[in-house]
């Protein structure tokens, strides 16, 4: 279904191959590990942070139906305190269009629109950067114990 | 800006409510075709909105186009203007990317950006379904600045 006024068409850029998907997805699950491995050592100790990483959320991205792949389950991120759920990071995707993944941020019942972007791995910069509702125009920020302790005072 | 600000406004509010539906979803373990129909939600927001700031990139540069045309084909050296004047006003005629072409270098990183924006434009506007999410907030940030640019270059 075409809807609007076409022009200029330019091939597509080729798809990865299967094998190279599936690599993509397993780096992928290597990189959240390591992120939430590193946001982990940032939480101050012994002010009652409670850490879970038991619940596995099931993903099944465009690519991996394109290509014809199963899906696959990642672990989620929960920072609880005084039993509530303070900060939830939730991988939404690997594919994410100039970038290599995104996950979304839930502050507490404050915000849902956080996220953090990987970068490509050609570009230069911060592993991660942070977007927040509203800092469109400013831009992400690089993604550091700093941003992490500021969400956590945030919420309480 | 303000025309981007508002869309990108709208965006949020749209993905923000979209997310907390998937959160709930996803949390309480919702069945799997809920969630596949929600990412599918997600994605249809996330192109929508992309589509829309595009189409706001181009009016702006239909604007600043259609001023750089007047402009040059009023020299008074038929010298300066005559390339010009096979243009007349109807910008609305050329391709998009021809008219980025008038106001940024063909050869350059700008003109190289917007021609991929375009091209997943395009993409979308195909109904071809996009093998990748859309961070819009992102994309908004860029084209928003190349919008403002163009206001420079014309």
């Amino acid at each position: 279904m075409a809807y609007l006024y076409i022009d200029d068409d330019e091939p597509e850029k080729p798809l990865p191959s299967r094998e190279e998907a599936e690599a993509e997805i397993a780096d992928w699950k290597r990189r959240i590990d390591a992120l939430y491995d590193e946001i982990v050592g940032w939480l101050p100790p012994g002010e009652g942070y409670e850490v879970d990483r038991s619940r596995l959320l099931p993903r099944h991205e465009n690519m991996q139906k394109i290509l014809e792949l199963p899906g696959y389950e990642i672990p989620l991120l929960r920072i609880r305190r005084d039993g509530r759920d303070i900060l939830m990071f939730q991988p939404d995707a690997r594919w994410v269009l100039f970038t290599r993944g995104r996950v979304k941020l839930y502050v507490g019942t404050i915000r849902a629109g956080d996220r953090l972007l990987a970068k490509e791995a050609d570009a230069e910069g911060p592993e991660w950067t942070y977007w927040t509702t509203g800092s469109w125009q400013t831009g992400g920020k690089p993604w550091g114990r700093e941003c992490l302790l500021d969400l956590l005072r945030e919420v309480g | 800006m303000k025309d981007f600000a508002d869309t990108l406004r709208a965006f949020e509010i749209a993905s923000e409510n979209l997310e907390r539906i998937q959160q709930d979803a996803s949390f309480w373990n919702d069945d799997p075709d809920a969630l596949r129909r929600l990412d599918r939600l997600a994605l249809v927001n996330q192109q929508a909105f992309f589509v829309l700031l595009f189409a706001l990139f181009d009016a702006k540069l239909n604007t600043h186009s259609s001023a750089l045309i007047k402009r040059m084909r009023s020299q008074t050296e038929w010298r300066d203007r005559r390339a010009w004047d096979l243009l007349d006003d109807k910008v609305r005629n050329m391709q998009l990317m021809q008219r980025v072409a008038l106001l940024t270098d063909k050869g350059g990183d700008v003109y190289k950006r917007i021609k991929e924006l375009y091209d997943i434009r395009n993409r979308i506007a195909h109904g071809t379904l996009l093998t990748e999410e859309i961070d819009v907030a992102e994309i908004a940030r860029e084209i928003q600045l190349f919008a403002a640019g163009l206001n420079e270059a014309s």
